[in-house]
């Protein structure tokens, strides 16, 4: 019986995939039984440039989903060992420490394959889910610097339907440059539109979940609120009932950034508006606290705040 | 000379982390391949760990068919931003053939250019590399550290080797684990016992930390004992510290093994024996088999042992298509099933036959005279055909008296033979008639000598007085009737042979003959007397 691989990304029949060098990846069992079952698999990619805080956002994700969000909305298991040693060892015990991790060297890494479970009396808030699988790609930033580079480095993209687009905003705009922020952002989206086309993936239908990142950074400063809009405020810890954040404080945020979007960033705006079938914005801290100047630490405690949004968000959607 | 190209991938502010210089245009297949192996990662203990010395990592494999990659990756750092784990990996590429040539080890190499400072530590853009390097003639350089790592430990080493023998086998790396000197001299060891076209089929990383599997038997090296460090699935694990080691290898290749432990035991005593080991081996690979002979004579008779069990199939088939010297060589080495292979070539006999190889004859005759009467019925008409082998079998049938049944059985084969030789091609020869005859007529009084009498008659008719007399004896059974044979043997009785054979004994008046016989010998006995 074929069900739908988690690293290839296609439906094909047995229990392993081969990889390109010849060797396999094994399809974890629990997953099997949860794609026989018809359980919803969401394919995610996290994009961005280098250093706007992919890994970084991935790891404080699943500390946010395993320790930050009220334990009766949902509950988290990691569905094969990659993903374990991912949690146990790479991720957030580094994060704890208040150190960063290191930066991605693989193009796109394997995947980490978690379940969701919702519990049964919030069903009816997020559609008729009770469990949910996700399959999240982390990528090398490098990936993004030309259309050939996405189309030949990370051609499953073309397979995923949910990308999280995570955007250093406080970066672009104070790195000199001689391109605007604005165009910098259009470039993103741009060479992405352009590699997909090329992969013959219809842009349509992905999902962007425009995530900006280390938003920390605008905290505490003069005219942030001016420079920065609602970026500019700490998000949320979210504490109403899962139905209210996903369908009021979500997308009452999503709409506020967008607005500011809209008015000063207009031509990354437009990109997505025309291109892309459905999208939203968030606001993230992964690390809910300011770094430490220069040596890429941080001191302030361990807080990751807003990462869970995008796939609240994707919850809503489908 | 050995000439290099360099390849240097890490991370720099404007391309992140990529190809950041190459001397040489490379395809797109090779320049991918050492991308994916120029990542450099350290385990979370060392990363953030200020204080930590970051290891330096070297890897060795091969690129292509004409090239061998050394590479070091080394940690530079923080990038820009602030982030650990920054580090630079300096590849240098060298041609096989030239690796080989200069003879010194992979960590030989790497302890050179080190002391060259070859290996870049930052990454400037647009400096100059050299690309012609000098490998000084120093026998520094050549030197291998003691044996001391693998002192008593044959047992270890035999398996060692047997598994880079047979390294197309094994699919799963050799987990070493040791500190950082102890793993370079283990490689250094390694390689300097192994014969260097083995080199290629070899790789190291000396410092693995999750890295993807090279090329070829690959030795997966670490000094770091730690839960975060999971080892790959592995065929052999050794723990140079504790000094010992766990193997998952099946050791099917039975040959190979004793040949692997035959080499163990001259790597960790005889070095000279080694290399003479090595070279037998390449000297049957590359069948040449002129200076396989001579340096086999003199081989130091384990080695010979060895080398032949392990390549007894190419040698039997070079033997099998008539390298007779290469039979001389080795005819002592060969068990009876093999001794009966070689000697039912009819290549190899007719070339022994045509360059009448005493050696070989006799050792064929000893053969010949070990098969069955049936087998010994196919081999007829070869000895027929070589007078040599003839007499060889004739003089040992006469001498070995016991063996009767395979004696008759072989004198009449022969005989038959002659007649079927005669019948197809017209071809006689009186001087083989006569031999066989004679052999044959001592066999006269046993009864299983029947069918040969018709053939007797119908061979050729012939003016030999002893042909005569002995086809008359065989085809009359005359062997226990001496008065028979007194007349028979008489010179004036030739007509009376000729007329017994050809007309019948119903023609013969004995008593008449018997008269001459009696005046001949009365005659003979007054002249004697009179002298």
């Amino acid at each position: 019986m074929s069900i739908f691989c988690p690293f290839c990304l296609t439906e094909h029949a047995g229990s392993e995939c081969k990889k390109e060098e010849g060797t396999t990846n094994k399809i974890p069992k629990t997953y099997i039984n949860a794609a026989l079952k018809g359980v919803p698999i969401y394919p995610i990619a996290v994009i961005g440039y280098r250093g706007c805080g992919k890994t970084t956002y991935l790891s404080s994700l699943i500390y946010a989903l395993y320790h930050k969000l009220p334990q009766e909305w949902i509950s988290i298991l990691a569905l094969n060992q990659q993903t374990i040693k991912k949690i146990e060892t790479d991720y957030i015990p580094v994060l704890r420490r208040g150190n960063f991790p290191p930066p991605t060297t693989k193009f796109f890494e394997e995947p980490l394959i978690l379940k969701l479970t919702i519990p049964e009396k919030k069903i009816n808030i997020i559609r008729a889910k009770r469990e949910i699988i996700l399959i999240i790609y982390d990528t090398m930033g490098e990936t993004y610097d030309s259309v050939d580079t996405i189309k030949n480095k990370f051609p499953l993209i073309s397979l995923i339907p949910n990308l999280v687009i995570l955007v250093d905003l406080f970066s672009i705009c104070t790195e000199a440059t001689e391109i605007s922020a604005d165009m910098k952002l259009h470039s993103l989206v741009n060479r992405l539109t352009l590699a997909l086309d090329e992969l013959s993936a219809p842009t349509k239908k992905k999902n962007l979940i425009v995530c900006f990142t280390k938003t920390d950074k605008f905290w505490d400063l003069e005219e942030a609120e001016e420079d920065f809009g609602p970026l500019a405020y700490k998000p949320l810890e979210p504490k109403s009932d899962l139905k209210r954040y996903c369908k009021e404080e979500l997308y009452r945020t999503s709409e506020d950034i967008q607005r500011f979007i809209k008015k000063n960033y207009n031509n990354f705006f437009k990109a997505l508006d025309e291109n892309y079938g459905g999208y939203c914005f968030i606001a993230s801290s992964n690390i809910g606290c300011k770094p430490n100047e220069n040596i890429n630490t941080f001191s302030g405690g361990y807080n990751p705040l807003g990462v869970v949004d995008p796939i609240l968000w994707l919850l809503t959607i489908k | 000379m050995l000439k290099l190209d360099q390849h240097i991938y890490g991370i720099t502010k404007e391309k992140g982390l990529s190809t950041l210089s190459v001397s040489i245009e490379m395809s797109e297949e090779d320049l991918k391949v050492l991308e994916k192996h120029s990542l450099y990662h350290l385990p979370n203990v060392l990363l953030y760990d200020n204080e930590a010395i970051k290891p330096k990592k070297y890897i060795y494999y091969k690129l292509n068919d004409e090239s061998m990659v050394l590479g070091r990756g080394v940690d530079i750092g923080r990038d820009e931003f602030g982030r650990v784990g920054n580090f630079l990996f300096h590849n240098l590429i060298l041609k096989l053939k030239e690796v080989e040539k200069v003879g010194v080890t992979p960590i030989g190499l790497i302890k050179y250019f080190e002391k060259k400072g070859t290996f870049q530590d930052i990454f400037c853009e647009g400096q100059n590399v050299d690309d012609d390097l000098k490998v000084l003639d120093n026998d520094t350089h050549k030197e291998v550290p003691a044996m001391s790592l693998f002192e008593g430990k044959s047992d270890l080493v035999s398996l060692l080797l047997y598994t880079c023998f047979n390294h197309e086998k094994i699919s799963s790396p050799i987990c070493i684990c040791g500190n950082e000197d102890k793993i370079f001299d283990f490689l250094d060891i390694l390689f300097s016992i192994l014969p260097k076209k083995m080199w290629s089929n070899l790789s190291f990383n000396t410092f693995w930390y999750e890295d993807s599997k090279l090329p070829g038997l690959f030795f997966c090296c670490t000094n770091v004992r730690s839960n975060e460090i999971r080892l790959p699935n592995y065929s052999l694990k050794i723990d140079l510290e504790e000094g010992l080691y766990e193997s998952k290898i099946d050791i099917q290749d039975k040959m190979k093994y004793e040949y692997a432990k035959c080499a163990a035991q001259k790597a960790l005593s005889d070095k000279q024996g080694l290399s003479i080991l090595y070279l037998l081996e390449e000297l049957v690979i590359a069948h040449d088999w002129r200076k396989f002979i001579d340096l086999y004579k003199g081989s130091p008779q384990d080695i010979k042992w060895v080398i032949y069990s392990h390549n007894k199939e190419n040698i039997l088939t070079e033997i099998l298509q008539g390298n007779i010297e290469l039979l001389v060589v080795l005819r002592e080495d060969l068990s009876t099933e093999e001794r009966d292979r070689v000697f039912k070539s009819k290549i190899l006999i007719e070339r022994f036959i045509k360059q009448h190889d005493e050696i070989i004859s006799k050792d064929f005759i000893e053969w010949f005279y070990n098969l069955t009467t049936q087998e010994s019925k196919d081999f007829c008409r070869v000895i027929l055909n070589n007078p040599t082998l003839l007499n060889f079998i004739l003089k040992t049938i006469k001498n070995e008296k016991e063996r009767l049944t395979f004696n008759i059985t072989t004198v009449q084969g022969l005989i038959e033979e002659m007649y079927k030789n005669y019948l197809e091609t017209e071809n006689y020869d009186q001087t083989t008639e006569e031999k066989l005859l004679e052999v044959f007529c001592e066999f006269l009084e046993y009864n299983a000598i029947t069918d040969i009498f018709k053939n007797v008659k119908r061979l050729p008719p012939s003016e030999n007085p002893k042909i005569l007399l002995l086809r008359a004896l065989i085809m009359y059974r005359f062997g226990n009737s001496s008065k028979i044979i007194s007349i028979l043997k008489n010179k004036r009785s030739q007509q009376l042979t000729r007329n017994l054979l050809y007309e019948g004994m119903k023609t013969i008046d004995w008593k008449e003959h018997a008269k001459v016989l009696i005046n001949d010998k009365n005659r003979s006995r007054v002249l004697f007397w009179r002298k």
